[in-house]
């Protein structure tokens, strides 16, 4: 196979500690190999002359398929006719800013340089639907993780007062019957609470029906993924999401941890107070104080930006509370198969809006007053705060104070004036981007091969050519290699590339099949057979990969 | 019943023709490939798994010519369009796949059969959005049913069975507690006992959900009946609805096909969220037969929007009525007609429009098709995917037999290449 080298450009590569280190790298087979030595035959030489060089981006937390998210495209009809993409001899058509298609998917992040991304909220029931959209979703690795914590079979357990292992052998199950990467939880409780008309749940109330409190559900899953073994911690979306003084319930979550790790999602819409004549704060500082203080938590930001989007999420509770706030005025709730559910809430975030320019302070606040780069990543809860394509955007605001301070002039006054954001100097590095958007990620998914720039690594590579403006320097990369294919070139794509799903095989005992087939009969109205997602279902689509991650803290 | 020997019998087949997804079926295969429905069958899951497995034969203008001479002519067709429509598309998802893109390489139109109904939901779900509720839901949860329109067992046989009337439930005081009751025109009820008939013309239907609709929310009524249904008949299902833990509406809206039936699904879905403020409640439209949603479904996450688009201009463009196949025909304004329908025998509808027929073997025509491909049955003859009623589970189906046919991907890929080769018009 050919090898290509790329010529003096300055890496940076946090995950092997070089920071703006001017080198080459060499790519063979898909893979970054060592320098062959002085008498290798290089096919291509591109010259770089000190450009930047990182490892693709990968994004740990973005609706990008699923039902919910063929919900959301199909109430945004005009999000779709007025950003458009034809077709071409090489990319297919579609369209969608807020939701796009998903060769669109596949298309805009490459041009960003990112080169995986991560669905967050797949139903159990809709396993099958969400990686046949993946399949369709060119350029990029993916893959999902399962929302357990409201599904009947769960919480009829820990109502039972189930044994640990039961539950990580049902969890374990789960994970390979629906092709996930990672467990998710969201309001866990609450979705079920809202099927027996309960409208509010918090952490330590017992819900309706099984009695179970939220608590013990987080303890449970976030033992159980432990115990499995899987890289990525308990992925948690909290309950209470977006009700003024939520930060009590995210601070209480994160002390009931007892430190067993603990990633918590979108957190910027869990991180509100009180205080004020409007009765809505800031709680950007506690929470930061918080995650600084635990070393076990990590947290992902769901930073907002101004404009409309959609607001897609497995919270049919909150959703539903949130929906006199939908713009335009039109919302979807649905109950799922006993198991989960989806809320739609189309929404515009407004910069003289109070709550949303507070929203938007709030993100940027937790941003830099949470110390540790290797626990924060970069997202803006696709597309419930934005859509990911404002990422370029958001590390403008990270990595350029006064441009941040300009912007902060131009929000509502009120929600400025009791924001901290113009008192912060922080100002992210390169090499604190390439923590967030690529090392870490790769990290705290078990993605060994990917989110670096060492011998060995996938050949995942974005270049850019620095410039001032950051925003404009991320919106065009220079080159993006997906598994060594140039696919992108001047931020236009040249080439298709077809990434892998990964996902996660943590051992656990088959046995529990006997029961769970059995339930499956009994109250359901799919039999576990068909239920689960077969390998070939994936593998034999679009050039369809499985990347199966053992467990056994192999990735730690 | 056909004489097939049980040598191979399959237990817990799913079945492809509805939108229920059944999957608890057992099918008996002999060795000439007939299927028997041996346990848990209905009659549509008789009729489509029975159907007798004919000669594959493809057909240029009626007569029997070599597959490849047919799919280059199919081709040519194409070649030679300047507006074609790709229209029936009954397939499963891998089938409605190929049938986008290649719709979109061909500048072509796409829609399904069953759309009418479809768009009398989605064009309430796109201006207004709506609650609703997936099959387990109603099988475990429900404890008021509100069904409405003509009785939906014909196109659902096994609906009370597995939702409505199941042995068990996860919440055991459910199933004998359910208050159940059908709105719509007499003499369609299923003659269950257990449900409560209140009769209403169809096209006073609109009428009668609205005071259905007052009544919960305690307005005072002038009116003591409705098209023959006194009030206090519908006062029973509302004060019902209303005390229901959660309550289930259910339609079939290919049923409303009355002016304004899509005001119809809006009524209804604007009395699950009344009924919301107090209770819960949730809709189930009931739909999908002919893997309508999967087609739906497949056709918005590749385009970004709904069935019913073209792809003239490079971009897919959506207009639920612009872009609709049986106006389009009527008018005139396509030139080249690839029709899809693999789960039954359902011809084109008549045209003089140059037509392409990718079709279940013992299709009947009109007029012979210039091009008649035989297919597969996606969970007969070949392995798929099938999306439900609720549009959340895609239920996987199995080949049952050793097929000579091909799937409908298979067929249009095969003609996608030879477009590829530069057919000439």
């Amino acid at each position: 196979m050919s090898l290509v080298k790329l010529a003096g450009g300055r890496i940076v590569d946090p995950a092997n500690g070089r920071n703006s280190v001017v080198g080459d790298l060499y790519i063979r087979d898909g893979r970054i190999v060592e320098d062959p030595g002085a008498g290798a035959k290089i096919d291509q030489t591109i010259e770089l002359n000190g450009r930047v060089v990182m490892a693709g981006g990968i994004d740990i937390h973005s609706h990008i398929c699923g039902g919910k998210v063929n919900l959301a495209r199909t109430l945004m009809l005009s999000d779709h006719h007025d950003h458009a993409d034809a077709a071409t001899g090489l990319k297919r058509s579609g369209g969608g800013r807020a939701t796009p298609s998903t060769f669109v998917t596949g298309y805009r992040y490459a041009e960003m340089g990112f080169t995986a991304a991560f669905e967050p909220a797949m139903v159990a029931s809709n396993a099958r639907h969400a990686h046949a959209e993946l399949a369709d979703t060119p350029m990029i690795d993916k893959g999902c993780y399962v929302m357990l914590g409201n599904e009947d079979a769960l919480l009829r357990m820990l109502a039972a007062n189930a044994e640990q292992a039961a539950i990580n052998d049902y969890v374990g199950w789960m994970l390979q019957a629906t092709q996930a990467l990672a467990v998710k939880a969201v309001n866990p409780g609450g979705i079920s609470a809202f099927k027996f008309n309960t409208r509010e749940l918090g952490f330590e109330a017992p819900g309706p029906h099984y009695g179970v409190t939220p608590r013990r559900i987080v303890a449970a899953l976030a033992r159980a993924v432990h115990e499995l073994g899987l890289a990525h911690p308990l992925h948690l979306h909290c309950n209470n999401l977006g009700v003024p003084g939520n930060l009590e319930t995210t601070l209480q979550t994160i002390a009931a941890t007892e430190g067993m790790p603990l990633h918590l999602t979108h957190v910027q819409f869990h991180s509100y107070g009180t205080e004020g004549d409007r009765k809505f704060s800031s709680g950007a500082a506690r929470i930061a104080e918080a995650v600084n203080r635990n070393p076990h938590i990590s947290v992902d930001v769901g930073q907002i930006m101004f404009g409309q989007t959609i607001t897609a999420s497995g919270d049919t509770m909150m959703q539903y509370r949130n929906r006199s706030f939908a713009r335009p005025k039109k919302w979807v709730c649905m109950d799922i198969e006993c198991q989960g559910g989806c809320g739609l809430v189309p929404f515009q975030y407004r910069d003289r809006n109070f709550v949303n320019a507070l929203q938007w302070a709030i993100g940027l606040e937790l941003f830099l007053l949470i110390d540790d780069p290797w626990r924060i990543f970069l997202t803006t809860d696709h597309p419930n705060g934005a859509p990911f394509t404002t990422y370029p955007h958001l590390i403008r605001l990270l990595m350029d104070r006064g441009f941040r301070n300009d912007m902060l002039q131009t929000i509502n006054k009120h929600a400025a004036g009791a924001s901290t954001l113009a008192g912060i100097a922080r100002e992210y590095s390169l090499y604190e981007i390439a923590i967030l958007t690529r090392a870490a990620p790769a990290r705290i998914l078990g993605l060994r091969d990917r989110g670096h720039l060492g011998s060995g690594a996938a050949a995942d590579i974005a270049v850019y050519t620095e410039q001032a403006d950051k925003e404009a320097m991320f919106a065009r990369p220079d080159y993006v290699f997906k598994d060594g294919r140039l696919v992108v070139r001047d931020g236009a794509l040249v080439d298709i590339a077809w990434g892998a799903t990964h996902v996660a095989r943590p051992a656990f005992d088959r046995g529990i099949e006997r029961s769970l087939g059995d339930y499956f009969e009994r109250f359901q109205t799919i039999r576990l057979e068909h239920f689960a997602v077969g390998d070939g279902e994936i593998e034999d689509r679009n050039q369809g990969r499985l990347v199966r991650h053992a467990g056994g803290g192999a990735a730690r | 019943m056909p004489g097939v020997v049980d040598s191979a019998l399959r237990r817990n087949v799913a079945c492809p023709f509805c939108g229920l997804g059944c999957d608890d079926l057992t099918v008996a295969a002999g060795a000439d490939g007939q299927l028997a429905v041996r346990a848990a069958g209905c009659d549509l899951s008789r009729q489509g798994f029975e159907r007798r497995p004919l000669e594959a034969t493809a057909r240029i203008a009626g007569r029997a010519v070599e597959r490849r001479e047919a799919v280059a002519q199919a081709a040519a067709i194409l070649a030679a369009s300047r507006q074609p429509l790709i229209g029936g598309l009954a397939t499963d998802v891998d089938g409605v796949r190929a049938a986008v893109g290649l719709a979109e390489r061909i500048g072509g139109i796409v829609d399904h059969f069953g759309t009418d109904g479809l768009f009398r939901n989605l064009r309430v779900l796109q201006d207004s959005g709506w609650m609703t509720t997936t099959l387990g839901e109603v099988r475990n949860h429900m404890d008021c049913l509100l069904m409405v329109g003509p009785d939906p067992l014909a196109t659902f046989p096994r609906f009370l069975e597995l939702c409505v009337a199941p042995t068990q439930t996860l919440y055991d005081d459910g199933a004998k507690a359910r208050r159940l009751f059908r709105l719509g025109p007499p003499g369609t009820g299923s003659g269950a006992n257990t449900i409560s008939e209140l009769p209403c013309p169809l096209e006073q239907l609109p009428e009668a959900v609205s005071a259905l609709r007052c009544l919960i929310a305690d307005r005072r009524l002038q009116s003591t009946a409705i098209g023959g249904l006194p009030i206090e008949r519908l006062r029973e299902a509302a004060e019902s609805l209303k005390a229901a833990r959660y309550g289930v509406v259910v339609w079939a809206a290919a049923a409303f096909g009355f002016p304004g039936g899509d005001l119809m699904t809006q009524s209804l879905v604007d009395l699950v969220r009344d009924l919301n403020q107090g209770t819960r409640a949730a809709a189930l439209p009931l739909t999908g037969s002919d893997n309508l949603l999967g087609a739906n479904q497949v056709c918005t996450w590749q385009s970004g929007v709904p069935l019913r688009t073209s792809f003239a201009g490079g971009v897919p463009r959506h207009d639920s009525h612009l872009f609709a196949a049986s106006r389009l025909l009527a008018a005139h304004e396509v030139d080249a007609l690839v029709w899809i329908s693999s789960f039954r025998a359902v011809a084109p509808p008549p045209s003089d429009v140059p037509t392409i027929a990718l079709v279940a073997t013992d299709t009947p025509f009109a007029r012979p098709p210039e091009v008649v491909l035989p297919v597969g049955t996606p969970g007969v003859d070949h392995a798929g995917q099938i999306f439900r009623t609720d549009g959340v589970v895609a239920m996987p189906v199995a080949a049952l037999r050793d097929s000579r046919l091909p799937s409908v991907a298979d067929t249009l890929a095969e003609i996608s290449k030879a477009l590829d080769g530069g057919v000439r018009a």
